[in-house]
């Protein structure tokens, strides 16, 4: 199972290899990172074939999470990929707006890791 | 065999020169894929000393303030930057630091991406006029600093509009506050500026109309839009009578009146016939009032004319800049489910949430979902109905500006879903909550419908068609008065001419005797006036600011939760990774023991930095937040103002070690004792020191020579009470930036340096004190806070 996590801020790159780096090193998990919603497309685009889980954060600039999130639940219909939001805002009209386009799963920053883990296995 | 190496040696020679050519050109290639790119950013409404940043497609947009990307002052509100960029398309914009400073339009918009093909070296400029989180701060200055009326009721008509029409910042209040400010100075001035306003009037009525639209008070509502059909028809502008032609049908639609929805949107329809096609405004319209049909005919059930319309050609760029994709897939949903095609309505409705996403409206995505919830249930599938109807009640629960913004009634879509959801519940053997939800339904509907509400409808139509019969006669009578009368004139006109020439004689004799008095006494008005004028405009500008106070957004607790999330989860790592470097000292693998302990080493680096930033975002909200509940004790002002002195002074140099600067304290020996709640006002000493600190190391930083930055604290007795004067020879402040400081978050320092609170606070702290603060500065030389605080009892 791979992973692509969606997020501008460039940290949480190295937050996620290190915070998975035993499932890495295990190969049990397989990450990779686009730092915008459109590079997230384009990486889409180029593995049209690989099974996916995305995590994505909401607000970028550009193309927003949701905007990402919506965009990706019209286009890849069969099988559609897992889409999970994690955001800083978790207001009720972010949640609404988020589960009403189709994300499966919707976190909030902080990050709890241990509830992430707990999330991903059943995928992995 | 000389003839034979001659050839091989030619072939050589001629690989060679390939070869070499090849090597000449390498480096020509490469140097190709590399452009300078130099960006010029003109802008006029960020602070001078404010850093501005670029970021694009080839920074990933990074908005993380990297001073890579900081653009470089020019001078004359220019910024620069010059990057080496590959050949080929790239998007940029521009911010001020952070994600939520990204630049406007000055309606509000973000502004769009500009798309550029780089080919060669090239300069690209670019203006920006106004920054996300400025949008109110901006328009407000420029409000203080207009002083024509015709520029302030545009202004006021526009903060109106922001306030009222967009729903992230959606405030009732405060739309109908501006909006009844922009009537208000209207009718005060005079009427010969009309022509110049009637625009924002009306725009002004209609944020007015959509509040009450959005309370349930149709009737106030429509009466507002009359208003301004009238003002349409007086103007004679097709363009304007068919948009309030269509607001009318709109408000009849809202009480499910049909009938009359229908009449006023074919008036739209007809009115726009006399348009040229071809325009953009022409086109926009006609898909609004084919919309409008649409919507009335589906209210008629006459399910076929709702299709013709709605499926009317449009132009493609319209329909998604009107986010009328949105609304379009909902009616085709709604018909299609309504004509028992249950396939293109479930597509359609999907189609409808997809499109919302951009422009989001509540009433978008809960009709689509009810929609959904009824294909279920005609599907007999009675759980996944009521599912999709209760996420329809909750969109409508929890977006409660969202609806108002688009001037929807929450009530009234929460019935209709109400009422569903009842049915529902009985059809499937639950009496109990069927009867639950049918009490709602009756609540709603009851308090949305009732006679009263009916009654005043009837006698504004009633008004109406009156007064359209009215006009006709008058019409009539005075074509025929004309052709009376007509002869009468010609008689006449020689008459009065013969008379206004006499009296004009006469009047200009009277007039050059009393002219030069009256001058005179009128001068003396008018520089009164202004002068009163002046003193009433700066009372408001204070009283302004301070109603700024209450615009702190929620925006910033939530920020907060961006670099918690990296402190927490990093620090977590650490606590693992040093588990890790423990076992691999242990079986002596110092190697690897190396590697982990950069990676603490990193990782606390990353937790330094993040907490730093959740720290000044923490700090500027509660000192803002929680002005001291401290009790109010006789102080005297010089040890209070020693104590803190040397605060600031270790405080500042604890951070920068290289800061040095002179202190002089000029402190009046016998100052009487001030009422006051010491820290409080010692928090205010402390931030002016601050401040003026923070200006003479950014000058001495200028490498001005003979430049000694100096920084003078000096308490006075002034008589009535004491005043505190904190002096600086710093840059001084910008006199077209003078209002601005003591609002929240305003600064002049570079993003993270600066929260912008704390003149603000300093200022609410001072007038809770009953006293005053006053600022004097001169660009270049420096700048004089001034606190005066008058003893208590």
């Amino acid at each position: 199972m791979k992973i692509l996590v969606v997020d501008d801020e460039h940290d949480v790159k190295t937050l996620f290899e290190q915070r998975f780096r035993r499932e890495i090193r295990n190969q049990e998990m397989n990450f990779a990172f686009a730092h915008s919603g459109k590079d997230a497309l384009t990486y889409l685009d180029e593995h049209k074939d690989e099974n996916l889980l995305i995590l994505s954060d909401i607000n970028m600039p550009g193309m927003s999470g949701l905007e990402l999130l919506a965009e990706i639940k019209r286009t890849y219909q069969t099988p559609p990929p897992v889409v999970m939001m994690i955001t800083a805002y978790g207001d009720a009209e972010n949640y609404n707006t988020a589960i009403n386009l189709g994300a499966d799963d919707f976190l909030t920053k902080p990050v709890d890791f241990a509830l992430l883990k707990e999330k991903l296995k059943p995928a992995s | 065999m000389l003839a034979v190496r001659s050839v091989i040696s030619q072939s050589f020679m001629s690989v060679m020169r390939k070869f070499l050519f090849l090597l000449c050109l390498f480096p020509a290639l490469y140097a190709t894929s590399q452009y300078k790119v130099r960006f010029i950013l003109n802008e006029n409404t960020a602070i001078p000393h404010d850093s501005i940043y670029i970021t694009g497609t080839f920074n990933n947009w990074d908005s993380t303030a990297n001073n890579k990307y900081l653009m470089q002052p020019l001078g004359n509100r220019q910024y620069g930057i010059t990057l080496d960029l590959p050949a080929g398309d790239m998007r940029y914009k521009f911010h001020r630091g952070s994600w939520l400073s990204v630049e406007k339009e000055l309606d509000g918009n973000e502004v769009f991406d500009r798309n550029v093909k780089i080919n060669s070296d090239t300069t690209l400029t670019a203006r920006v006029d106004n920054w996300r989180d400025q949008l109110f701060v901006d328009k407000k200055l420029k409000l203080q600093r207009e002083t024509s009326d015709t520029g302030r009721v545009k202004l006021l008509d526009a903060i109106a509009r922001n306030y009222g029409f967009f729903s992230e910042f959606f405030n009732i209040d405060s739309a109908q506050y501006y909006a009844q400010e922009t009537l208000k100075l209207y009718q005060e001035i005079s009427a010969s500026d009309e022509t110049s306003l009637w625009e924002d009037l009306g725009s002004s009525r209609e944020v007015l109309a959509n509040l009450f639209s959005s309370l349930g008070n149709y009737p106030r509502a429509l009466e507002l839009r009359f208003e301004n059909l009238r003002v349409a028809e007086k103007r004679n502008d097709p363009l304007y009578l068919a948009d309030a032609f269509r607001s009318i049908s709109n408000t009849y639609l809202s009480i499910k009146d049909y009938p009359n929805a229908l009449r006023y949107a074919r008036l739209s329809y007809t009115t726009l016939k006399s348009l040229p096609p071809d325009t953009e405004a022409y086109q926009h319209m006609k898909w609004l009032s084919d919309y409008q049909l649409a919507e009335c005919f589906y209210g008629l059930n006459d399910l076929d004319s709702s299709l013709f319309y709605i499926s009317q050609p449009v132009n493609g760029n319209l329909l998604t800049a009107t986010s009328g994709m949105a609304f379009k897939s909902l009616l085709l949903g709604d018909i299609y489910r309504s004509k028992n095609q249950p396939d293109s309505a479930f597509r359609n409705y999907r189609n409808a949430i997809f499109y919302n996403a951009s422009v989001y409206s509540a009433v978008v995505n809960g009709m689509s979902l009810l929609g959904i919830s009824k294909l279920f249930r005609n599907a007999g599938q009675p759980d996944s109905a009521i599912a999709y109807a209760r996420s329809a009640f909750s969109v409508y629960e929890n977006n409660l500006s969202n609806l108002q913004s688009w001037g929807e009634n929450k009530d009234a879509y929460v019935a209709e879903v109400v009422f569903t959801l009842s049915e529902m519940y009985k059809a499937g053997g639950q009496p109990d909550s069927a009867y639950k939800y049918l009490q709602m339904a009756t609540v709603l509907k009851d308090s949305l419908y009732n006679n009263e509400k009916l009654r005043q409808f009837q006698v504004l139509d009633f008004n109406e068609t009156a007064r359209v019969q009215q006009l006709e006669q008058q019409e009539r009578i005075t074509a025929e008065r004309y052709r009376n009368r007509i002869k009468i004139y010609g008689l006449i006109g020689g008459l009065v001419a013969f008379l206004v020439i006499a009296f004009v004689l006469y009047r200009n004799n009277r007039q050059k005797q009393q002219s030069n008095q009256e001058l005179t006494e009128q001068k003396g008005k008018l520089e009164e006036t202004l002068q009163e004028l002046k003193s009433t405009q700066a009372q408001l500008i204070q009283s302004e600011k301070m109603a700024g106070l209450g615009e702190l957004t929620a925006g910033i607790a939530h920020e907060i939760q961006n670099p918690l999330n990296f402190v927490n989860n990093f620090s977590e790592v650490n606590i693992e990774m040093v588990d890790e470097l423990q076992a691999e000292l242990r079986s002596g693998n110092m190697e690897e023991a190396l590697a982990i302990s950069n990676d603490i080493k990193d990782n606390s680096l990353k937790i330094n930095h993040h907490g730093r930033r959740a720290d000044s975002i923490v700090k500027g909200m509660l000192q803002h937040t929680r002005i001291s509940t401290g009790q109010k004790e006789l102080t005297d002002i010089n040890t209070l103002c020693d104590e803190y002195f040397r605060l600031a002074y270790h405080g500042l140099r604890a951070k920068d070690k290289s800061f040095n600067a002179t202190l002089k304290a000029e402190f009046e020996n016998n100052l009487q004792l001030v009422n006051i709640v010491p820290q409080d006002i010692g928090r205010v000493i402390l931030n002016l020191l601050n401040n003026a600190f923070y200006s003479v190391n950014v000058k001495s930083r200028q490498h001005i020579p003979g430049y000694e930055p100096t920084v003078t604290l000096s308490t006075k007795n002034t008589g009535k009470g004491v005043e505190i004067i904190v002096k600086d020879n710093g840059n001084g402040i910008p006199d077209d930036l003078i209002d601005k400081i003591f609002q929240p978050f305003f600064t002049t320092k570079p993003t993270g340096q600066g929260t912008g609170l704390g003149l603000s606070l300093s200022y609410d702290i001072v007038k809770a004190h009953g006293g005053d603060i006053k600022v004097r500065s001169t660009e270049a030389l420096g700048t004089e806070f001034t606190v005066i605080l008058n003893p208590g009892t």
